[in-house]
C-alpha cells in the first residue's frame, strides 16, 4: 500500500524531474487509476480540515459555493455511476441538500468513498449515497446540527439539541423554585427571540434530509427500508447518544447503526488507489495554498486557496470546529 | 531498469504531464501573481516534510 511517506518520495521526484510543482499531477494521476480500475467516474471533495492550520472554518465547509465546483467537475462525466470520495469537516445542511440534488440528477449510482473522515453535513452527504465505502480508519459523525450563538464570551457553535435540553432543564428547574430564575435568566437571555424554534427545525431538518435520501437511495430495494432509514437517521442525529458532535463513528458502529458500509480493504488494488488519492491530496494541503479540492478523473478541477505562508511542515494534531 | 520498464515509467510521466495540464493549481497562482511563492512553498513542504510520529494528549476533534 502506497504510504503518505511513498507518495512524498514520488513528488519529490516529479518536482525534480519537471522543475515544477507537481502536486496536481500525481493526486491526478491516482484519481485517474481509480476510475479506469473501478469503471466509474470520479469525484473528489476534500478540504484541508486535519491538518493543523489557523484556516477560517468557511473557507473549507460545505457551502452553498460549492455547487459551482461540482458543475465544473460533472461536466465531461457521463454517468451513470460515480464514485464520490468525501474528506470534509462538513457545513451547511442547505447546501448538501442541493449538492445531492444536483449529483442525483447526473447520477444513477453514488458510491460514497470515505478514506479518512467525513463529519456531520459531509455525514449526511455520504447518506445520500447508495452504498459507503470505509476503511479501519475511517469514521463519519454524528448529524445533529450545530447552532451559531453570539455569547458574552464570543461566538460559539453549540449543538441545537443541547440548547433546547437546556432550556427545558431551566423551565422545570424555574418551575421547582422560582429563585433558580436568577441563575439562569443570563443564560437565557443570550438565546435571543427564535433559537429554541430554530433549532427544533434545524434537528428536523437534518434528520430528514437524511430519512430521504436513506429511503430513496441506500434502502430503496429493501423491504423493510422505511424502518431502516428512521433508526438510522434518529441514531445519527440523536445528539444525547453520542455527547459530542465530533464524536468519531467507526465502521464498525456504522453498521451496526444500520448504513450499508463496504469494507475498504476488501479489494487491495482499489485500497491502494484511494488511499493513494487521499495521501496526494493532503500532500497538495500541506505544498501549496489550496484548501478545497473538488476534482474529477479527467483532471477538471475546482480548486478554493488561501495566500500560502512558509511553515515548517508536520503531521499529527487536528484542527479544531 | 529494463526497457520495458523505462518506457512504462516513460509513459506515466507523459500522461501525469497531460494531466498537469488541465487548469489546477499553478494556474490559479499565476493568475494571482503568487506562482513564485508557491514554488516556494512546494519546494520547501518536499524538502522538509518526513513521515514522523508525533505524540499528542491533546484532543481538539470537536
Amino acid at each position: 500500500m502506497p504510504t503518505w511517506g511513498e507518495i512524498l518520495q514520488e513528488l519529490r521526484g516529479v518536482m525534480e524531474k519537471e522543475d515544477k510543482p507537481p502536486f496536481d499531477m500525481v493526486r491526478r494521476k491516482y484519481l485517474k487509476k481509480l476510475s479506469e480500475y473501478t469503471g466509474r467516474d470520479t469525484i473528489l471533495y476534500a478540504t484541508n480540515w486535519t491538518q493543523p492550520t489557523n484556516i477560517p472554518s468557511e473557507m473549507i465547509s460545505i457551502t452553498d459555493e460549492d455547487i459551482q465546483g461540482f458543475m465544473e467537475v460533472i461536466s465531461g462525466l457521463s454517468g451513470p455511476n460515480v464514485d464520490l470520495i468525501i474528506h470534509s469537516p462538513g457545513g451547511s445542511a442547505e447546501a448538501t441538500e442541493a449538492i445531492v440534488k444536483y449529483l442525483r440528477s447526473k447520477f444513477h449510482h453514488i458510491r460514497a468513498i470515505i478514506p479518512y473522515g467525513a463529519m456531520s453535513a459531509a455525514t449526511m452527504l455520504a447518506c445520500a449515497a447508495d452504498v459507503i465505502v470505509m476503511g479501519k480508519h475511517s469514521y463519519i459523525g454524528p448529524i445533529d446540527p450545530q447552532v451559531i450563538v453570539y455569547t458574552r464570551l464570543g461566538i460559539r457553535g453549540v449543538p441545537a439539541q443541547a440548547i433546547i435540553e437546556q432550556f427545558e432543564r431551566a423551565k422545570k428547574e424555574c418551575n421547582e423554585n422560582p429563585k433558580n430564575l436568577g441563575v439562569w435568566l443570563p443564560i437565557i437571555e443570550q438565546y435571543g427571540p427564535a433559537l429554541i424554534v430554530e433549532c427544533e427545525h434545524a434537528i428536523e431538518l437534518s434528520k430528514s434530509l437524511v430519512l430521504e435520501w436513506l429511503n430513496n437511495y441506500m434502502f430503496s430495494n429493501d423491504k423493510n427500508g422505511e424502518n431502516m432509514a428512521k433508526k438510522v437517521a434518529d441514531t445519527l442525529a440523536n445528539h444525547s447518544l453520542f455527547k459530542s458532535h465530533g464524536r468519531h463513528i467507526d465502521k464498525e458502529r456504522a453498521k451496526e447503526i444500520g448504513l450499508k458500509v463496504e469494507n475498504l480493504e476488501e479489494d487491495n488494488i482499489f485500497q491502494d488507489l484511494v488511499l493513494s488519492v487521499f495521501h496526494a491530496t493532503t500532500h497538495t494541503f500541506g505544498g501549496t495554498g489550496a484548501v478545497k479540492i473538488i476534482e474529477n478523473q479527467l483532471g477538471r478541477a475546482f480548486i478554493k486557496q488561501v495566500s500560502p505562508i512558509l511553515v515548517a511542515p508536520s503531521q499529527g494534531e487536528k484542527r479544531k470546529h | 531498469m529494463d526497457d520495458h520498464k523505462i518506457k512504462k515509467k516513460e509513459k506515466e510521466i507523459e500522461e501525469m504531464k497531460k494531466l498537469g495540464d488541465v487548469a489546477g493549481i499553478e494556474d490559479l497562482m499565476a493568475v494571482y501573481g503568487e506562482y513564485q511563492s508557491l514554488m516556494e512553498i512546494a519546494t520547501q513542504y518536499l524538502k522538509e516534510a518526513a513521515p514522523k510520529f508525533t505524540f499528542s494528549t491533546t484532543d481538539r476533534t470537536s
